[in-house]
């Protein structure tokens, strides 16, 4: 094939960051990328994938962090004709000090295309590109220097965490202490594939779920409070002065109307109501705080499928302490396991068993009551009817 | 033969005689559901990945789902 790519080159123009610019960077040091845009070139001719997938999947004694993919010229582009994906699992809240990020980059350059994905959409470092031989020479390097594979196929894909309590005033837990415990509790999981299918653990600290938990993950815990929310009517004046519409931007906002601004005070009148939607702490962060009876949601079934509906979780426990060591939330975690294990089919995520099966039969499963904030909207549809 | 060696076994001769009917690829699951009788479920599911620890079986995966297969098949 010459070395001609007009439709890829297409990419370069605009005044955005351009990947294909940085391929033809990674190009001049690597004979696997040249190949590669030539590839892409291909599929934009022809409209379709010119990659075969499914096949090779770890290094030794790991079933999972290895995503096999091979090119379906071979003869054609021998520099890709393996060109596999190796996910790196990532630190809790995705903190890294330089030192470690130049680590993974000249480990990878040196035995792999150079490329990289900081983040894929399971979180972790993607390392784009590794032929067959090198993955054990790459793996053990990682390993050596801290790192190690994250998920892929039937197992428990790389826990996630939001920043949390490391950069955010509004956690209302330690996602990154509770991620980083459950990972290393469930090192078996994470590398050996055991389940129907995969699943995932996500943590956010607070309502805003800066890490989509709550449409992500099949056992997703969000940070949220039992009391009230904390209001400062020095820094509510402060608001007001500077002329920041509080009325209109803020009070008339609140979905469920539990806020007011009462002769220049801002006042949670109805604190029963409050959703803890957020939107009153993300107008006037320096005003308004979560309460101080912390803890989180646990919510479960969410999934995002490209070809049928994504689903959102479902409340499963209203709130729960989060403190180590996190034996209750371990154990809940593994009774669902045990259940979608058992009752599972083939590629069926936790989601659509419960759809099948029904809320009430997973409900006794696991030894959970069912409360009323399991139901969606209960003052719109008290009779929500599960399976 | 100690139990987990007979187990492992087991499993291997399943592949064997199931990969003589066209699929050569399977999901621990279709394992699991045929052997469950004779033994308990984790005690198969270990099995399985004892050996491909040794090498009698092989992970295989689409990167979303994983399936074994013994490495003649791979």
């Amino acid at each position: 094939m010459e070395d001609k790519t007009p439709m890829v080159d297409e990419l370069e123009k605009g005044p955005w960051p351009s990947y294909v610019k940085e391929l033809k960077r990674a190009a001049k040091k690597h004979d696997s990328v040249k190949d590669l845009i030539k590839v892409q070139e291909r599929s934009f001719q022809r409209k379709m994938t010119q990659w075969k997938h499914g096949g090779i999947v770890g290094v030794k004694g790991y079933g999972g962090g290895v995503i096999g993919r091979y090119v379906q010229n071979p003869e054609e582009f021998p520099n890709v004709a393996a060109f596999h994906t190796m996910r790196v699992n990532h630190p809790s809240g995705w903190f890294y000090d330089t030192k470690a990020l130049r680590t993974i980059c000249d480990i990878w350059d040196k035995h792999g295309s150079g490329m990289t994905n900081f983040h894929g959409s399971t979180g972790d470092i993607i390392l784009l590109g590794c032929t067959t031989e090198e993955l054990q020479p790459t793996f053990d390097e990682l390993s050596e220097h801290g790192f190690d594979l994250g998920g892929s196929g039937s197992d428990l894909r790389s826990p996630t965490a939001c920043v949390g309590p490391g950069r955010c005033e509004w956690a209302c837990f330690d996602t990154l202490g509770l991620i980083y415990d459950i990972t290393k509790t469930y090192q078996m999981e994470l590398h050996r594939p055991p389940y129907p299918y995969k699943t995932k653990i996500k943590a956010s600290g607070c309502p805003n779920d800066c890490v989509a938990a709550i449409a992500r993950s099949d056992f997703s815990l969000i940070g949220t409070w039992r009391d009230n929310l904390r209001i400062d009517q020095n820094a509510v004046k402060e608001y007001a002065d500077k002329k920041f519409d509080i009325q209109r931007l803020v009070v008339a906002k609140c979905p469920t109307e539990a806020i007011e601004l009462v002769k220049g005070k801002l006042e949670l009148t109805h604190p029963e109501d409050c959703v803890r939607c957020m939107h009153c702490i993300n107008l006037m962060p320096k005003a308004i705080r979560p309460g101080v009876d912390t803890g989180a949601t646990i919510l479960v079934g969410a999934k995002a499928p490209i070809i049928h509906g994504a689903v959102l979780s479902t409340v499963l426990i209203p709130f729960i302490k989060v403190q180590p060591p996190y034996t209750e939330i371990k154990q809940l975690w593994e009774k669902i396991m045990e259940w979608w294990d058992e009752n599972g089919k083939t590629r069926e995520r936790l989601a659509e068993l419960i759809d099948r099966m029904g809320m009430p039969a997973f409900l006794k499963a696991i030894d959970v009551e069912p409360c009323p904030q399991m139901v969606n909207t209960p003052r719109a549809n008290p009779y929500f009817f599960w399976g | 033969m100690s139990n987990d060696e007979e187990l492992k076994q087991k499993v291997i001769e399943w592949f064997q005689k199931h990969s003589k009917e066209g699929h050569t690829k399977f999901y621990m699951k279709d394992v699991v559901h045929d052997l469950c009788g004779q033994y308990e479920k984790r005690a198969i599911q270990k099995a399985m990945n004892d050996c491909t620890v040794d090498g009698t079986l092989k992970y295989w995966s689409t990167g979303s789902s994983t399936m074994f297969c013994l490495p003649e098949n791979f």
